[in-house]
């Protein structure tokens, strides 16, 4: 794979990407074995095992956030988030946004889509691919904005996991529920 | 030859119901539920979760009248929870995972449920034994239980003849693969067990974590004072438990909600939308399933919601995807 290929990997990853780089490796991930496995492997290593990427996948994540919900700006494009597909647009006003911040949320995103990390659900990764392959502003439920999980989501998720096994223990005959507390760990 | 007869007549006695309705599953379900709490038991087992498998010790006892437990891990991180009566002590290294996630969350007293109601599950699972088996060189008879739909995990069960005591256990997926193998590999029963055994071991730098269960008299949260619905459930899941609580620290409050079918059980929790945002995802470890969502709340206001529990992943989607804000409480 070539090093313009791997820096553009990064600098997506860091959310630094430009919309050319974003259209280069979205254009290669589907035909290259070798840099779709790269992109697991930095998020992997990003997400579950490096202490700073936590920050940067947080700070990419505050982006996508701060952009959906509370920002505003002089922006190019309205997005309209939504929580679930039966449950239609929000009232919210219209948030705004620049083009450039949606094009790197969403790059990311559907690269992770494409190569099939754990995500909740995906009737709508072909709409979100083709939106940024289009260059356009997502639109759609929030939920396919942020299905790659950081560390910090799956760390919440493992505290919730523990507190269900310690709720099922205090409230149970016998010690069996207590033993996915005693043994729980993440590998 | 009397005395012998006497022997027996004790021992038969001590294990209460034995004779009277042997052939019954629910009786041995619930009697197995008792020897849990009634019988003294120090033993060592295995237990195999997604793709690990990990040896504790657990010492049990009742002393003057309370329930003493001491649940040791053997590999690993030093762990050990011991429960007095309705507290629970984590006793742990500083640097343990276990504690740095624990302290992520909000705590507090423990809500008062009742997950295990042994004598309605019938209607949700078959229950039939399937012959006999030895585990830790015990004779157990073997209980299969099978739901009765495809939105839960199924049972092997392994009851102890003469105690009822569960020595081995297997939860098993719609497809007969098993998720989780609990075995004891050695047991004492009854007078072999030594009360010293409760006694934790004292380990340098280890530091100790208290969990509290609600006292009895305080009123659980009803049902219709929660702010959130649950819209489906799984044929015969009710709930359990409710609470809401606080975390000092920013005043965000996370609702917490149980529910059981009197054998599986699910927590659902709904907090507001952490500062950084999250993801929608899934995880699952052995038999127990994570499913975190994003709910509209007050004004619309993402909240995030986070179901764990031992069920297949179609069904906790399913569930958490039905959650809803109730506008007028």
């Amino acid at each position: 794979m070539s090093e313009k290929l791997k820096g553009s990997l990064s600098a997506i990853i860091d959310g630094e990407a430009d919309e050319f780089e974003l259209r280069r490796v979205l254009d290669e991930i589907d035909k290259n074995e070798e840099l779709r496995s790269t992109w697991e492997r930095y998020h992997l290593i990003g997400s579950r095992l490096r202490r700073e990427s936590i920050h940067t996948r947080a700070k990419l994540r505050q982006r996508v956030w701060d952009v959906l919900d509370f920002a505003g700006g002089d922006a190019v494009s309205p997005v309209s988030p939504r929580i679930d597909e039966e449950d239609g647009p929000t009232n919210r006003s219209h948030q705004r946004l620049g083009r450039w911040t949606s094009i790197a949320v969403a790059a990311t995103v559907a690269l992770a889509v494409v190569v099939g990390l754990n995500t909740f659900d995906s009737p709508a990764d072909d709409v979100t691919q083709i939106a940024v392959l289009e260059g356009q502003v997502i639109e759609g439920p929030v939920v396919q904005l942020t299905e790659v999980g950081t560390a910090l989501d799956i760390q919440r998720q493992d505290a919730w996991m523990i507190r269900h096994a310690q709720l099922m223990g205090m409230n149970q005959q016998g010690f069996t529920s207590f033993i996915k507390m005693a043994t729980y760990g993440r590998r | 030859m009397k005395r012998f007869g006497l022997a027996l007549i004790l021992v038969l006695g001590s294990f209460g119901t034995f004779a009277a309705d042997d052939g019954d599953p629910r009786v041995w379900l619930s009697d197995m539920s008792r020897a849990f709490t009634d019988l003294s038991y120090d033993g060592i087992f295995s237990y195999f979760s997604g793709n690990d498998m990990a040896s504790l010790r657990i010492v049990h006892m009742v002393v003057d009248g309370e329930q003493r437990e001491r649940l040791v891990h053997l590999n690993g991180a030093p762990r050990e929870i011991i429960r007095t009566g309705e507290k629970v002590a984590c006793i742990l290294l500083p640097g343990d995972e276990l504690r740095t996630l624990a302290d992520s969350i909000p705590s507090g007293p423990f809500a008062r449920a009742f997950v295990r109601r042994y004598d309605q599950i019938s209607e949700y699972y078959g229950l039939t034994f399937y012959g006999e088996g030895r585990v830790a060189d015990r004779q157990a008879v073997r209980l299969r239980v099978s739901p009765r739909t495809d939105d839960r995990y199924g049972y092997r069960l392994w009851l102890d003849k003469s105690t009822r005591l569960l020595l081995r256990s297997e939860l098993i997926d719609l497809q007969g693969g098993r998720l989780e193998i609990f075995q004891f590999t050695q047991i004492l029963l009854g007078d072999q067990v030594d009360s010293a055994a409760l006694e934790p071991t004292t380990r340098a730098g280890t530091v100790k974590d208290h969990l509290t269960l609600a006292s009895k008299s305080s009123q659980p949260v009803p049902e219709r004072d929660m702010l959130w619905q649950v819209d489906w459930l799984p044929n015969g899941f009710t709930m359990a438990a409710a609470d809401i609580r606080r975390a000092s620290s920013d005043l965000k409050s996370v609702h917490t909600m149980m529910y059981s079918d009197g054998l599986a059980a699910f927590s659902v929790f709904i907090e507001d939308m952490p500062s950084a945002g999250a993801a929608s995802m899934v995880s699952r470890n052995g038999a127990t399933v994570a499913v975190t969502h994003l709910v509209a709340g007050p004004n619309q206001a993402h909240h995030l919601v986070t179901l764990v529990g031992e069920l297949p992943t179609p069904t906790a989607k399913r569930i958490v995807k039905s959650i809803r804000y109730r506008r007028s409480p």
